[in-house]
């Protein structure tokens, strides 16, 4: 019952309006990478509480189709390109949406990055973490990161020994990954540092320095006790400010930009309620009317990972190649190489000339019929053809409604219908051109429509 | 010095003009265009064609150990496994020298056309990475601001600048635009790769290019939607194309033998050498220069990477001088932070306050300037500073740039003598 009030469903005997659906496609952008129609399908049949549910439980979802697919792949986990590809993969294919979505929050979150790391198996067993405890309780993943050996060297916690502590991970530990900038003096950094030293990696894994660790009394956050880095994992997951970072996170991941204040206090108060449980966090973001309300709808600029994956994923190009990791990086994202320990900014940053340029020509490249390669992306006279458009007027409004979910102003539209309607020299025909016209024709007015303000928009 | 008194002058005057003018309700760009020119045109020709480039070494250089206290016994005591041996800096007094790999540097300051400010920072320093970029690229320490300090000196130039040139006042050459560019009427474009920077179609119907584009641009100035987010991709996406058609054009006139080093650093210094040679008339360039967050196994890193801006940098210099234009170019070098007096237990240094900025150019008046900060009367074990990092910036700007730096920076800040 729920579900229809905060969806402003009027199902009679399962009919659902067109709102709901409106709302569900936004549900699955935003808690997964868009969609194929194939996995559209089965979410419709189902009310949206119960599509919440299953999205924020993943472990109740078979995934064996997608574990297949990688193990026929046999991807080598020491090479850079490898796990990219790995993980552009999963976020293909998986029944799991929101688990890759999580594991990428993650990761932006707990930024660690290759190119001071270089040990692509160890960012490989770093993200293999964040996936299993992406939902679980809070302290659970800080502590595993805390011990994580691409974390370990990405902060040089290394080298934080007894005698001469080295501070970044008490700092950004603070600043980044749970309480927030202001919350903390240069004092609890210096503190904390000591009760993370000896805290080592191996090449099997996280290693206890006994001999490098202070075990004297610190006094962190108005705390004292010999602490060590789980007795600082522990105080700072239970702060109120880092319910309110994390919750504030989320929704500028999920939801929208600038979350009021109310929302975030709302989302920060499950935190505490529930344990420190994502996944109850994560539920309460997607069943609030904020949420479903124009007010998020189409208000955040897709990440390249979204842009990217959700454009193969509405064509159904079916192929990652190496290629497609470049081009995502040179949209400003590069897996396992975000550019700081603060990881992506996202949301307007996304935005610049040349970023925007990159998205233009990746869209250029996936519907023109070659490129690099010989073999065709994708062809839109058979979309056409299968979907019986016959006018000008049909075609554009089909792909409008594909691509941006009809988002587009009538002034697009109908110049859009002029450009369809032209052939090759530029002179306007009285209805759709035919054969190889046509198809370059279909070919520029999908990339013309990918290159709309509003196709950038999640 | 006359020079300096000059535009100061007429800087300040034409702002009381300025404001006169807009108090009578009078601003408009072609009025403004005439009566700027006439105000004293020697003036405005000594300074037209001036421009200024920003290079941000991310992550907190370690300043000492770039600008060596090697005269210091504290400095040796301070780091025991770090410090670089009195044999090995390239001294610039008995006191103070350059960091061996910065051989280029110091050849530049024998030359008399680079500037060490010492000892720059601000009151109450922040250690974090994120925080002290955001003060030094705002210029406003004491609140959370929303635009640069570049980007206000832009604002403020969009007032006289003619429509034609209003589009490419600057140009950021890194993927993500600094906060030090953010500005309320100018939109800066991105480009960090020029030659990808540009609108491609279906290699199989390269004729469709120019319809597309016309469609695209018909399209994009007809957008009607009042989202604030929808309007700026809107603006992000004119410019793009509109930069792109501009910049490719530069690109392929430039000529030098200049050889500057593989990598990013190399390849963004000379295609901002292309844009200042090719005319574009950008008054700010800014990029970023990364990995000084040196906390483990500092010494290499720093060497590599001094190294790399020194050659790059000489070889920017050459370029400009073979294309007649390096007396237009300043170099402004700079760091969120330095780092801690005393070594830590990698090998490395952890996060600090004041450090040296470096001012570059054949137009700029050599030397040190500031006050080396005492090694041993710390705040928490590091440098109190002692030069506000806006009174370099206001030197710049009245100065160099021949604006005036009250308006950008909000207060009056003293001038240091380097330009």
């Amino acid at each position: 019952m729920q579900s229809k009030r905060t969806t402003g469903s009027k199902s009679v005997g399962g009919a659902k309006s067109k709102r709901w659906h409106k709302v569900l496609r936004h549900l699955l952008s935003r808690a997964g990478f868009g969609f194929t129609p194939e996995e559209l399908a089965p979410y419709t049949e189902i009310s949206y509480r119960d599509a919440i549910n299953q999205l924020t439980m993943p472990s109740s979802v078979n995934n064996s189709a997608l574990d297949k697919m990688l193990a026929d792949q046999s991807f080598d986990f020491t090479n850079p390109d490898d796990i990219k590809r790995w993980w552009l993969f999963r976020m293909m294919f998986t029944a799991r949406p929101l688990e890759e979505k999580m594991t990428l929050f993650w990761h932006g979150h707990f930024a660690t990055a290759d190119y001071k790391v270089r040990n692509p198996y160890a960012m490989y067993v770093q993200n293999c973490t964040m996936r299993k405890l992406a939902f679980g309780r809070f302290d659970d993943l800080l502590l595993a990161m805390s011990k994580d050996p691409a974390m370990i060297t990405w902060l040089d916690n290394q080298q934080n020994r007894k005698k001469k502590p080295n501070e970044n991970y008490a700092r950004e530990v603070m600043e980044l990954f749970t309480m927030g900038i202001g919350n903390y003096s240069e004092q609890d950094i210096k503190e904390g540092a000591r009760a993370f030293t000896g805290w080592q990696a191996k090449p099997d894994g996280f290693f206890f320095n006994t001999g490098q660790h202070d075990s004297g009394m610190k006094t962190f956050l108005g705390q004292s006790g010999n602490f060590d880095g789980s007795d600082i994992v522990t105080i700072l997951a239970n702060e109120k400010a880092t319910g309110r970072y994390l919750a504030r996170k989320l929704l500028q991941f999920f939801a929208m930009e600038n979350p009021p204040k109310s929302f975030v206090d709302d989302i920060a108060a499950v935190y505490h309620s529930s344990d420190h449980n994502i996944g109850a966090m994560l539920k309460a973001i997607f069943s609030s009317p904020i949420f479903a309300s124009e007010q998020c709808y189409h208000s955040l600029i897709k990440s390249p990972c979204e842009y990217v994956v959700g454009t193969l994923k509405t064509f159904q190009i079916f192929k990652v190649d190496a290629e497609v990791p470049r081009l995502m990086a040179a949209m400003g994202q590069n897996l396992f190489n975000p550019p700081s320990v603060k990881g992506w900014d996202g949301g307007q940053n996304w935005i610049a000339s040349d970023t925007m340029m990159e998205r233009f020509n990746f869209a250029a490249r996936i519907i023109s019929q070659k490129f690099d390669y010989l073999e065709k992306y994708s062809s839109p006279a058979d979309i056409a053809a299968a979907q019986g458009l016959t006018t000008a007027d049909e075609t554009v409004d089909y792909f409008l409604s594909l691509l941006v979910d009809g988002d587009a102003p009538a002034s697009a539209r109908a110049r859009l219908i002029e450009y369809l309607s032209t052939d090759m020299d530029g002179k306007q025909l009285a209805g759709l051109p035919t054969g190889k016209v046509l198809d370059a024709r279909l070919r520029g007015l999908i990339h013309l429509i990918m290159t709309l303000p509003t196709y950038q928009l999640n | 010095m006359a020079k300096q008194e000059n535009s100061n002058r007429t800087s300040v005057s034409r702002r009381e003009f300025l404001a006169g003018l807009a108090a009578l309700g009078l601003l408009g760009r072609y009025q403004l265009d005439g009566v700027a020119a006439s105000i004293d045109p020697a003036v405005a020709a000594s300074l037209s064609g001036r421009s200024l480039l920003v290079i941000q070494l991310n992550g907190g250089n370690d300043g000492i150990n770039t600008i060596i206290p090697y005269g210091n016994g504290a400095y040796y005591d301070a780091r025991p496994k770090i410090a670089i041996k009195q044999t090995d800096v390239l001294p610039i007094n008995s006191d103070v020298g350059f960091h061996p790999s910065l051989g280029e540097f110091a050849q530049f300051y024998k030359d008399q056309q680079l500037a060490v400010i010492q000892g720059v920072g601000y009151a109450e320093p922040n250690r974090s990475h994120f925080r002290s970029i955001e003060i030094w690229q705002t210029a406003q320490p004491d609140i959370i601001g929303d635009t640069g300090w570049l980007g206000r000196y832009l604002d403020y130039l969009s007032l006289s600048a003619s429509p034609a040139n209003a589009n490419m006042l600057a140009v950021n050459v890194d993927p993500l635009l600094p906060k030090s560019l953010l500005a309320r009427k100018i939109t800066v474009p991105s480009v960090s790769d020029v030659q990808a920077f540009r609108f491609k179609v279906d290699p199989l119907y390269k004729a469709d290019r120019a319809l597309q584009l016309q469609t695209f641009g018909d399209i994009y100035n007809d957008f009607e939607d009042r989202r604030p987010i929808v309007s700026k991709l809107r603006k992000s996406g004119i410019e793009a194309n509109r930069a792109s058609e501009k910049l490719l054009d530069l690109v392929k006139g430039h000529k030098t033998t200049a050889k500057y080093p593989d990598g990013k650093l190399g390849s963004s210094l000379k295609f901002v050498a292309q844009m200042i040679s090719g005319g574009i008339g950008a008054k700010v360039y800014t990029l970023g220069y990364d990995g000084f967050d040196t906390h483990a196994g500092e010494m290499r890193t720093q060497a590599n990477l001094l190294n790399g801006l020194g050659k790059s940098l000489r070889a920017f210099h050459e370029d400009l001088k073979q294309n007649g234009c390096d007396d237009k170019v300043l170099v402004l070098i700079f760091s969120e932070f330095g780092r801690r007096v005393a070594e830590n237990g990698g090998g490395g240094t952890d996060h600090g306050t004041a450090a040296p900025c470096l001012v570059l150019g054949t137009g700029v008046k050599g030397g040190l300037y500031g006050e080396y900060p005492s090694l041993t009367n710390l705040d928490h074990g590091d440098l109190k500073h002692s030069v506000d990092f806006r009174t370099v910036y206001a030197t710049i700007i009245d100065r160099w740039l021949g604006a005036d730096s009250r308006e950008v920076l909000g207060k009056n800040f003293d001038n240091l003598d380097f330009c």
